[in-house]
């Protein structure tokens, strides 16, 4: 893991070691205490983590949201450097979904991809948010490009609730509206939700550091080139 | 051994890994761009990777 800032336990951030440990723990749980799916079978396992993926990439998205907004209110550049680097872990993490979800789907039901709205929603939502990093990544540094960044990723978020109520408002496709689940199997994906979410939170400081030293960098560049 | 289950669970290690990687490789180049820059600053040339 790059370096994080924090408190420290024998020279390993404390964020890190409680990450590790949550992560062994969704682990044990999800391959040795909840119970094999009877129908499905040990491909079913995916489900944890697929699941707690896309928890993780929507709630990184309504990161991205409410730091859009704050920064088109209040002007702070951290507003703008946190939903950015959610951003990007939302996109990771939305990629683990898209490409986790198909093979536990040609294993179950015969087919990689099916156009049914859950899975059309979310490939919209993962390619808006890509478009989100490339717009980013692609426009120089000013204020016109944060704002415009920040009205963008608001826009774009009106997609996550369609993702989230798909199955509901639109009652087909391969995902269930409602089932009834094994409380050992919902055991286990609380503990890979939290340790997911822990992850994300120690995946966004660590992108944060990055992003800190990266505009760093630029103003001792920026001082150079006045100089001269 | 159920393939689909390694191949779900490779591709969740692989992208989690690959993402710290890439954080591990921005800080790096980060770092040695730093050096550089302050060096400038300082008037002094980088010192050689390699004395031998």
């Amino acid at each position: 893991m790059p370096e994080a800032a924090g408190r420290r336990t024998g020279g390993i951030p404390l964020l890190t070691v409680v990450v590790l440990l949550a992560l062994v723990a969704a682990l044990y749980m999800v391959f040795i205490y909840a119970p094999r799916e009877r129908i499905m079978g040990e491909v079913q396992r995916i489900f944890y983590f697929h699941v707690a993926s896309a928890w993780l990439g929507m709630l990184a998205f309504l990161v991205v949201f409410i730091g859009s907004i704050l920064y088109l209110w209040k002007g702070r550049l951290i507003y703008d450097r946190i939903a950015a680097c959610s951003g990007e872990i939302g996109v990771v993490f939305t990629t683990i979904v898209l490409t986790t979800g198909p093979i536990w789907a040609k294993s179950v039901w015969g087919v990689w991809w099916t156009w049914d709205p859950r899975l059309t929603s979310a490939l919209v939502m993962w390619i808006m948010y890509v478009a989100y990093l490339v717009l980013r990544a692609s426009l120089p540094e000013s204020r016109k490009k944060l704002q415009f960044s920040a009205v963008y990723a608001i826009v774009a978020f009106l997609d996550v609730p369609i993702v989230f109520f798909s199955i509901r408002w639109w009652r087909r496709g391969m995902h269930p509206s409602d089932m009834t689940i094994d409380p050992q199997m919902i055991h286990a994906l609380i503990v890979a939700c939290i340790a997911f979410t822990l992850l994300y939170l120690l995946l966004l400081r660590v992108r944060l550091d990055v992003q800190r030293q990266q505009d760093r960098l630029d103003q001792i560049r920026r001082t150079i080139l006045e100089r001269e | 051994m159920n393939w689909y289950l390694f191949a779900g669970y490779s591709v969740i290690m692989g992208l989690i890994l690959g993402y710290i990687g890439f954080l591990d490789g921005k800080i790096r180049k980060l770092r040695h761009e730093m050096e550089i820059l302050q060096n400038e600053l300082d008037g002094t040339t980088p010192a050689p990777e390699s004395t031998s």
